[in-house]
């Protein structure tokens, strides 16, 4: 555990390092003041007949839904690709792996400060909609519900990561495998579009992992079938990714 | 008394999807030596160095450490190697005293005051608070020694160790591996392809050629009828191979 913890600690100083993470940190908080901006403005311009606090009392959940579909995964899809694809080609990957750490826990090490950096976009996200609710909407109502969504969507957010970090160990170019997680995840999601009823199969299907769980319910087995979807996708692209990684010459 | 066997490398064989490789390789290192490893580029030295740090995966044979087989025993073994396999390993973006913490991390008995006796082995003390992309390739490389040795180590591949440094250089690159070998017992296995460099600094020498180890003698021996190392190693590659391809 101590080795693990170690390697965890590295990831997460190499995110850190990497002052792109913290841009991409800034301009989620800025787009979300400019929509918290917009809708004041509007409210103004319309004289109240346009009801801000009403738009604004449901930020923190519109927010959510583009940002947990769209701007989260890209920035998963970058620290994936630097903790795997980057470290492969620039050879420094081979810092961790001449160290006394078995690649087991150097995978999941990568793995989990992706994820954890994953969480402080969704925490700082949901913290800037709540704030800006509470001022244009003078209202806390509804708090533990939309924390509730935020927590429930980092399950899919789990799957995404397992799924960026094996498609990693496909490629030894930084900039393929990129592409590659961006192109498939929108082929995934155009796929759902057109073809429905693929959308329950897929794992992009459940990215609002959410609005399964709170609002109108669906029939408690035909969640259980859809944790199972979930659960599945998560031991496949695991299990895969970290045997590539496993059987991986540096 | 016989000296404890630290590296133990058994038969051997990895072999590349292009062919390449090494074949049927045995030796055995103990405490306390520095052995070279000679040949000429492609010859398969950096294949047995990857393979005894755990970055390449054996066809057969097998590589232990204190006796532990390398794959096997990841963690356990690793802790008594540190390596500089092709060029240094760091990151660029870090400074040079961050590289060194985020390896510590990895070894209880690695701390602070740890650190600073590396940094000041390979002077490099100075520029500890400077990022890594900043330093020329000679200042990488003592940063890239400091990393190997930075555990204290029982055993220390080196591969080409004194690239890209300076005269200055090389002779402290030297005298830091004969002081650890003297005073601390620790092995060494170092890896080139100048013939002067392995008989200035090693006891032992192996000479690989195509994949196949020649030969593996102490240095005495090796200058016994030798005037060179140089001498040596293309009398031992004329005896095995019938002639020698300059």
């Amino acid at each position: 555990m101590k080795t693990f913890t170690a390697s965890l600690q590295n990831e997460l100083e190499k995110i850190a390092a990497k002052k792109k993470f913290l841009v991409f940190l800034i301009i989620e908080i800025l787009i979300c003041l400019l929509c918290g901006i917009i809708n004041l403005a509007i409210g103004k311009v319309s004289s109240g007949m346009i009801s801000t606090s009403l738009i604004l009392s449901n930020m923190p959940m519109t927010m959510l839904s583009f940002f947990i579909q769209i701007y989260i995964p890209l920035v998963v899809f970058m620290a994936a690709c630097d903790l795997f694809a980057v470290e492969i080609h620039d050879g420094t990957i081979r810092a961790t792996m001449m160290r006394p750490v078995n690649r087991f826990k150097q995978y999941f090490s990568k793995v989990a400060a992706v994820l954890i950096l994953a969480g402080v976009y969704i925490v700082t996200l949901f913290l800037v909609t709540t704030i800006i609710k509470g001022i244009g909407a003078h209202s806390a109502a509804g708090l533990g519900i939309n924390l509730l969504a935020y927590v429930l969507d980092m399950i899919p957010l789990i799957v995404l990561v397992l799924f960026a970090a094996m498609l990693n160990q496909f490629f030894n170019s930084p900039s393929l495998s990129i592409i590659l997680c961006i192109i498939l995840l929108i082929g995934f999601y155009i796929i759902g579009i057109i073809v429905p009823e693929t959308s329950g199969l897929l794992f992009t299907g459940y990215m609002q992992w959410h609005n399964l769980w709170l609002g109108v319910t669906i029939p408690f087995h035909a969640m259980i079938s859809k944790i199972g979807i979930l659960l599945g996708y998560g031991m496949i692209f695991g299990c895969i990714g970290y045997y590539l990684f496993e059987i991986r010459e540096v | 008394m016989d000296k404890e066997k630290v590296l133990e490398v058994n038969r051997l064989t990895k072999l590349y999807k292009n062919g390449r490789g090494v074949k049927n390789i045995s030796f055995s290192i103990s405490e306390g030596d520095v052995v070279g490893l000679l040949g000429p580029n492609g010859s398969g030295k950096t294949t047995i160095m990857k393979t005894i740090m755990g970055l390449c995966h054996a066809n057969e044979g097998h590589v232990s450490i204190f006796g532990k087989n390398v794959e096997d025993n990841v963690e356990e073994t690793l802790k008594q190697v540190g390596g500089l396999i092709e060029r240094p390993v760091i990151f660029e973006y870090l400074t040079a005293r961050h590289n060194l913490k985020m390896m510590a991390r990895f070894y209880p008995n690695v701390d602070e005051a740890r650190i600073d006796h590396v940094l000041k082995v390979v002077r490099l003390s100075q520029y500890q608070k400077d990022k890594v992309g900043k330093f020329s390739l000679g200042m990488k490389q003592r940063l890239g020694l400091a990393m190997a040795i930075l555990s204290d180590p029982q055993l220390i591949v080196l591969d080409e160790p004194t690239n890209g440094l300076d005269i200055e250089g090389t002779v402290e690159i030297r005298e830091i591996i004969k002081k650890m070998a003297m005073e601390k017992k620790a092995s060494f296995l170092i890896a080139s392809h100048l013939a002067s460099e392995i008989e200035k600094t090693c006891n032992k020498v192996a000479i690989v050629h195509e994949g196949e180890l020649l030969s593996f003698e102490t240095m005495e021996d090796a200058l016994k009828l030798n005037p060179s190392l140089e001498d040596y190693f293309l009398s031992t590659v004329k005896d095995k191979r019938g002639s020698v391809l300059i």
